[in-house]
């Protein structure tokens, strides 16, 4: 029978034990599972009359539940109407919990005495529990609530109790029912799994057996065939093995055996095929490759120059696809702007070298003429007769436009389009050169725009740009055409009037430029106005290089700024002098602040409805050990612009707080000290600290001290300034707004700032007797100041007529040397005592 | 576990006792229990005492039952008490809050039925009640509220009660029922103390006397204020022709019982 069996497939071998082991198994399972069911079955029937009996009593607690409230319910009730319907839905309820009580002694009941039993008792117990309810029901419905209150109360207490006993004992009892079948139910397939186990592992093993036997001889054979084929796979086609047998493995064998014949045969010529195959595959890919990925454009022609075939880049610089130029002569590109000689040149190389690059300038589809870099070889095969033209172009459009753009940038300021300071020092020199050959005279004129940083801080740097743009075209349009403009830098520009005869010819030219400068600008609908401080420098009288001229120009330029702006000043030797004067005091200032040299005088502030002094202004002295006094206008403006200030600023705070001290310890209440803030100060970010520690050293309060700032100062950074003198104003301090009215900043800022006082700037008191305008604004500014819950303090105040007029328009406080001058420290305090 | 409806039972009558705790009687100081009908005319009665005393009242207005419930559960305290009924005074005696040889009756009511001034209603008689003119009939709370109690006791007498229960509402104390009665439906009639009639409201008959039990206040000392001298001669004040008078003009009989 094995024999036999042998000769079969491999999955006949098998599936024939398999089909009798099977049948065997399936016989004995059926029969164990029909003994199962009958246990099933015993066990659901049980299950259902439990469940059954469950769902009642819980339907029959949910009853009892809901007979509690609404029973609560009617005896909350005060009108008859709502106690109708209470009754019908309590009637109801009633209705359902008696149709339920039959059922609790239902199917499963019987196997226990106990079980029934306790339904008899609830059924009675619930029966008296509901009539009690109905009592109470009635009495309330007689609206005898408290009666049936009470009658409720005593009907749950007797009742319940019970019935919530009887319910659970039913319900243990129909768990134990259930609990029981279990159990049984457990135990009869417990015994069925124990037979469905010995089946399944007898008919197992026997399958293991047959099935271990077949393959294993299945994979004896396969693994000498693998051995085999690894064999031929190393290139050892001998013939190894013969077929042993009828089944798949023999047939494996014998195919392996005819394949390997064929193999050896084709092995040799497949071979040679395919070396060659791929050295050609390989060398035309590279060839394919390079020609249409190339990021060149690349023409191909033959031999008479005719187009042939040209790459995708090709298309994309001159807008032409190979159909349009196949056959066609590459001289169609042509525009003609060429040289001729770069053509005769190229096609000499390309003779001669077989080679040639160099710049031509082409047409595109477009018509657009661009220039290009081009790449020709000749490529020639073995009789050196030429067989293609190779040509490779890049569009070298952009980087002549950018040569050109670095060349501009190079020489011109990129804002305004004026040349630069690089480019200036080469026109002057060639100025300076051509008026030295000639005997002519060059000016050199330094401009600065006045109060342009002010500009550029509260308008932004928007409006800084457009000023600077437009005063670059006035300019231009101020001189000749031979005349340079440059713009070093910033608001600085210079203007150099070449070959003039002398050097009052630059006069008229200097007017018109402050009279152009100083026409108003007109930006986004603002009106602006911005004039130029003016310095001359000429050459050869005030300098014979560039470098000297300008700086000469410059420290004109300077002279103008100081003598009010908005002028022209030529330079002078003296200028020189002041220059270097200013230097000194700057290093003798910086020693006075060191040995401490400065001292404050104090200016007192008088209040205009009586005339009593309520505080003083602390000012800044500096008596210099050779020149004597030095007048503030002078060192401030010096302390400002070498960083000083700072120092200077946080000196005065603290001296003016030791004195304030010393005067409290004197007995004076009731008198602020005022002390100036420097924007450098506002800046620094310890100001809170340092102006608290102040006030704590020497015993002082916030309210004691008014800080005064100047409006450019809180405009320089509006938000960081608001956030400061927010700090400042909740330790009391008293904030002023400094020189009000001769900066840009407008009422709505103001509002904006945490201050209290404004002070009305010198300049306006000063002319209120002579000029009407500034009476007015002055008049003005009181009002909207005490519109905007502002006082106001007038500064300078010198006549009796400003005074006078002052008052009249409500102004709170006054100072000026009507009243007192600064004075020392000491005599400052016989001016407070006797006011 | 606690049903809803009676964990709220317990939290109204938990914020009840909580809201009545702080009436303690304190030195010149006189807690009166008053049932509700009697409010006003106390506070005249009370006003014209302090005008020769410097006594400070509190007034506690309640249906007589609830009054007397609260001060028998300690939740209510008080020197004197009136009652609108006897049954309440007999239930304070019996708990040992008044002593029964100090309760006095000086006056007595009527009752009346009543409509919204707005109704078109005229004159009804007692048994039209029962008829379909009147949709709904308001009374006090018979179990707390004296007023109910002889609303019901006088629909009963008059075999009425059965015919008309199911338009029946009840409110727990007179003062509730008039306010709820003044803006009620055309309809609704109400059986309340001639002495409560607000201007809201109108009179369309007076109830026979002969349908219920004489209506009597009863008036008397809290045990535990009794020795007070202050509470003495407050009570005596109110038997005085003064008081009486005042209670007179407030529509209550004061002739003798």
């Amino acid at each position: 029978m094995f024999a036999t069996l042998r000769n079969r497939s491999l999955f006949n071998q098998l599936i024939a034990p398999m089909v009798v082991v099977g049948i065997v198994g399936v016989g004995a399972i059926i029969a164990s599972a029909l003994a199962l069911q009958h246990s099933v079955e015993a066990l659901g029937e049980m299950y259902s009359a439990s469940g059954e009996r469950l769902k009642t009593l819980q339907d029959i607690d949910k009853g009892i539940a809901n007979m509690r409230a609404l029973s609560l319910k009617h005896l909350a009730s005060e009108s008859a109407q709502d106690m109708i319907r209470i009754r019908t839905d309590l009637d109801r309820v009633e209705q359902r919990i008696k149709a339920h009580l039959p059922a609790i002694s239902g199917p499963g009941i019987h196997e226990h005495l106990a079980a029934r039993e306790e339904a008899a008792v609830l059924g009675m117990v619930l029966a008296s529990y509901l009539a009690g309810i109905d009592e109470a029901v009635f009495l309330s419905a007689e609206f005898e609530k408290e009666s049936a209150i009470e009658l409720l109360t005593r009907t749950e207490n007797q009742h319940l109790t019970s019935i919530q006993t009887a319910m659970q004992a039913l319900i243990q009892h129909t768990i134990e029912d259930i609990a029981a079948s279990r159990e049984d139910l457990i135990a009869a397939t417990t015994r069925n799994l124990h037979i469905n186990l010995a089946i399944g592992f007898l008919g197992g093993a026997m399958l293991l057996g047959m099935a271990f036997y077949v393959s294993r001889r299945a994979s004896v054979r396969i693994s000498d065939l693998l051995k085999w084929s690894q064999r031929i796979a190393k290139g050892d086609l001998s013939n190894h093995l013969v077929s042993d047998a009828g089944d798949e493995v023999g047939q494996l064998t014998h195919a392996m055996g005819d394949m390997v014949h064929k193999l050896a045969l084709g092995r040799s010529e497949l071979e040679q095929a395919r070396k060659n195959a791929e050295t050609t595959a390989e060398e035309l890919r590279r060839y394919a490759n390079a020609f249409h990925s190339s990021g060149e454009a690349m023409v191909i022609s033959d031999r008479f120059n005719h187009i042939v075939n040209v790459n995708a880049a090709f298309t994309e610089q001159t807008g032409y696809s190979l159909d349009e130029v196949m056959g066609k002569d590459p001289h169609m590109l042509s525009s003609g702007k060429t040289p001729r000689s770069v053509y005769e040149d190229m096609w000499r190389c390309l003779q001669d070298n077989g080679y040639w690059n160099g710049e031509i300038w082409d047409r595109k589809k477009t018509g657009e003429i661009y220039p290009k870099w081009a790449s020709i070889s000749a490529i020639r095969d073995a009789d050196k007769k030429v067989m293609f033209y190779i040509a490779s172009y890049s569009d070298i459009s952009e980087r002549k436009a950018n040569e050109a753009r670095i060349d501009y940038l190079a020489h011109h300021d990129s804002l305004t389009g004026l040349i630069n300071r690089y480019n200036l020092e080469n026109r002057l020199d060639q100025a300076l050169l051509s008026a030295h050959r000639d005997g002519l005279r060059v000016a050199v004129m330094f401009i600065d725009l006045d109060r342009f940083k002010t500009i550029n801080d509260t308008l932004g740097h928007h409006v800084g740009d457009q000023l600077l743009i437009e005063v670059a075209r006035r300019l231009r349009d101020s001189v000749r055409e031979s005349d340079i403009v440059a713009r070093l830098g910033g608001d600085e520009f210079i203007v150099v009037l070449t070959r003039i005869t002398d050097e009052m010819d630059s006069a008229p030219l200097g007017d018109k430029i402050l009279r152009s400068l100083g026409q108003p600008h007109v930006f986004e609908g603002r009106e602006l106005h911005s004039t130029p401080s003016i310095g001359i420098a000429i050459y050869p009288d005030d300098g014979e290089d560039g470098p000297t001229l300008m700086k000469n120009a410059d420290t004109a330029m300077y002279h103008a700024k100081e003598h009010g702006r908005n002028n022209v000043q030529y330079f002078t030797q003296a200028m020189n002098a002041a220059a270097s004067e200013r230097l000194g005091l700057e290093n003798d200032l910086h020693q006075a602040l060191r040995n401490r040299a400065l001292h404050l005088h104090y200016q007192p502030q008088i209040r205009a409805r009586d005339g009593r002094c309520i505080g003083v202004e602390a000012l800044a002295r500096w008596r210099h050990p050779l020149l004597g006094d030095i007048s503030p206008l002078k060192f401030i403006p010096i302390a400002e612009e070498s960083g000083l200030i700072e120092a200077l600023g946080n000196w005065v705070l603290e001296e003016a707080c030791q004195q304030l001290g010393a005067w409290r310890a004197e007995g004076i209440k009731d008198i602020r000290m005022s002390v100036n803030l420097s924007a450098q100060q506002l800046r620094a970010p310890g100001l809170v600290q340092s102006v608290d520690a102040a006030l704590r050293r020497h015993g002082l309060q916030g309210s004691d001290l008014e800080l005064e700032i100047t409006e450019s100062v809180a405009m320089e950074n509006p938000e960081r300034a608001i956030g400061q003198l927010q700090t400042l104003r909740d330790f009391g301090i008293q904030l002023a707004i400094d020189d009000f009215g001769t900066g840009y900043s407008s009422l709505a800022y103001l509002k904006r700032l945490p201050i209290q006082v404004l002070k009305l700037d010198r300049t306006f008191v000063r002319d209120i007797e002579t000029d009407p305008s500034d009476a007015e604004i002055s008049a003005a500014t009181l009002a909207l100041a005490h519109n905007l819950g502002l006082t106001v303090v007038a500064e300078g105040v010198e006549t009796e007529a400003q005074r006078d007029y002052l008052i009249q328009h409500r102004c709170d406080y006054m100072q000026g040397y009507l009243f007192s001058k600064p004075l020392p420290a000491a005599e400052a305090l016989t001016f407070i005592r006797a006011h | 576990m606690i049903h809803p409806l009676r964990h709220w039972l317990f939290v109204s009558l938990s914020v009840f006792v909580a809201a009545a705790l702080p009436a303690q009687a304190r030195a010149g100081e006189l807690t009166l229990a008053l049932a509700n009908s009697t409010c006003e005319a106390m506070n005249r009665a009370a006003d014209l005492y302090r005008a020769s005393h410097p006594t400070r009242f509190v007034y506690l207005c309640k249906s007589s039952g609830l009054l007397a419930k609260g001060m028998r559960g300690g939740a209510l305290k008080a020197d004197v008490f009136v009652s609108a009924d006897r049954e309440w005074m007999d239930f304070a005696v019996e708990h040992g809050l008044v002593a029964a040889d100090q309760v006095s009756s000086s006056w007595g009511n009527a009752l009346v039925v009543a409509t919204p001034k707005s109704s078109p209603m005229q004159g009804l008689d007692w048994p039209q009640l029962a008829s379909d003119k009147v949709t709904t009939i308001l009374i006090g709370d018979p179990s707390t509220a004296p007023f109910g109690r002889h609303a019901k006791e006088a629909l009963e007498a008059s075999g009425l009660w059965d015919r008309v229960k199911h338009r029946i509402q009840t409110r727990k104390n007179i003062e509730l029922l008039a306010e709820s009665l003044g803006t009620s439906s055309p309809g609704t009639v109400g059986i309340l103390f001639k002495t409560n009639l607000t201007d809201q409201l109108r009179q369309l008959h007076t109830v026979d006397k002969k349908l219920h039990r004489p209506i009597r206040y009863y008036m008397a000392p809290l045990a535990a204020s009794a020795g007070n001298a202050d509470v003495k001669d407050f009570i005596e004040f109110l038997q005085s022709k003064a008081a009486s008078d005042i209670f007179q003009a407030e529509g209550f009989d004061v002739s003798a019982p």
